[in-house]
């Protein structure tokens, strides 16, 4: 599956033409990707972000809201392209990657191209779930020794259902970690922390001592946000990995490091 | 003169001495609305939909699309209508006496971007008369203009006040003659 990119551009004063990158357009397969600068979890655009990057907030989240559904519109990326000319906005063409598939792939695309092109030091809201855990990982100079896509196995009657963790990290037990993102205010976020929570509950019927980890990417507080988080607490020990000083320092404690040797 | 949210624009006569018309840079701050979704125009306000297609209908426009119309729902930024250069005289160099004469009665519904997404007609009639009042002394007065300046041949003037002075008082007879190029429109309002 082939991987199409475009670059969303802004050039300030008309005269100097000097463009500078705003944002990220990706399309794999049929899935549309896209983050902008000043882009906050849901998708909104927080203008407190933007203070003299652009001239008038409301018109860059227009055109903002413009290319979303151009792109989701348009049969190919291309068809969205607007050169530089002589208007403050413009989108040109990024390029294409021919290999690759999965939608986790995708989304460290997007990631690794708002870093580099938008952004060098991309904000924590605009950091996916999981490029925050690893980030915490590493700071635990762990990330090397984690194993990631552990399956875990879950024997029934007739068959053995193999459960997904996204790290497995073992010192003195066993650690099973699910990256939790619950950034979106809709069904979105139940149905990931529904998931996550039947994995815990199906873990702590199959594995006596082994600690349970949600790393999650929270949202801005709210009622459902307290209860998605509630329901994980049921299950496991929640570190907010958005918070990265304080959940570097909660997973060193929840993983024992320092008072052991890890494996 | 009709009441479109039209950019203001002037002739300019630019370095080389050539006579030019600019439109004046419009949106907040100076920078350019994005183009429109042409189905939040209509949504949001059918009203002004009709008038842009009977304009476009009454100046012979074939070239009505996203790129040359401004809006943004959320935030609301306002509808502007701006670069009719493909109407009138049309964009073939030394073909405008014969565009406006051949296509006298055509009817210019079918071809611009808002027209199919059209649900409601009730407003036509209004825009139709907008554009019967104006006055036909003012056309040739601005036809005459442009000549003068030197923007267009005085053949090309004459068939451009010929082509807006015919087509006046005609904007719902074309509306309802190509009506397939309003498939939602099934209330037209008319007496």
């Amino acid at each position: 599956m082939s991987t199409e990119w475009l670059v969303a551009k802004y050039m300030p004063d008309l005269k100097r033409r000097e463009p500078r990158n705003v944002g990220v357009m990706l399309r794999v397969g049929h899935r549309t990707l896209s983050r902008f600068a000043g882009e906050r979890a849901g998708g909104g655009i927080d203008g407190r972000f933007l203070r003299g990057r652009v001239a008038d907030v409301d018109t860059y989240r227009a055109w903002v809201n413009f290319w979303r559904h151009a792109v989701e519109d348009a049969g190919s990326l291309r068809e969205v392209m607007q050169p530089t000319g002589d208007e403050n906005y413009a989108v040109e063409y990024g390029g294409e990657r021919l290999l690759g598939s999965d939608a986790r792939e995708a989304e460290d695309m997007l990631d690794y191209l708002y870093a580099t092109l938008v952004e060098e030091l991309p904000e924590k809201e605009a950091l996916s779930v999981a490029q925050l855990s690893e980030n915490v990982l590493g700071r635990l100079d762990i990330a090397d020794k984690v194993e990631r896509g552990y399956r875990l196995n879950i024997p029934h009657e007739r068959f053995t259902d193999r459960v997904r963790f996204d790290y497995r990290y073992v010192n003195r037990r066993p650690h099973l970690m699910q990256q939790v993102s619950l950034t979106l205010s809709d069904e979105r976020s139940w149905d990931v922390a529904h998931a996550a929570a039947w994995s815990f509950e199906k873990a702590h019927g199959a594995e006596v001592d082994t600690s349970l980890i949600a790393l999650v990417k929270q949202r801005q507080a709210d009622d459902d946000l307290e209860r998605q988080l509630l329901l994980l607490e049921e299950q496991a020990a929640v570190v907010d990995v958005g918070e990265t000083e304080r959940a570097t320092e909660n997973l060193r404690e929840l993983l024992q490091l320092g008072t052991g040797q890890a494996i | 003169m009709m009441g479109l949210p039209v950019p203001p624009g002037v002739m300019v006569r630019t370095d080389d001495g050539r006579p030019a018309f600019v439109c004046l840079r419009f949106g907040r701050k100076g920078e350019k609305p994005p183009p429109a979704i042409a189905q939040h125009v209509v949504e949001d306000d059918e009203f002004m939909a009709a008038g842009i297609v009977a304009f476009d209908c009454w100046i012979g426009n074939e070239d009505r699309h996203d790129r040359n119309l401004a809006y943004s729902r959320e935030p609301k930024l306002d509808l502007a209508v701006f670069d009719h250069s493909h109407a009138l005289m049309g964009c073939e160099a030394g073909g405008a006496v014969q565009r406006l004469t051949d296509s006298l009665d055509k009817t210019y519904v079918s071809s611009g971007c808002l027209a199919p997404l059209m649900t409601k007609g009730g407003a036509f009639p209004e825009w139709a008369k907008r554009v019967q009042s104006i006055d036909p002394g003012v056309i040739k007065n601005t036809c005459r203009a442009v000549s003068r300046v030197g923007a267009a041949t005085h053949d090309e003037a004459k068939a451009a006040e010929e082509f807006l002075l015919h087509r006046r008082t005609r904007i719902l007879g074309y509306l309802q003659k190509d009506a397939s190029a309003l498939p939602k429109v099934m209330e037209w309002g008319l007496a």
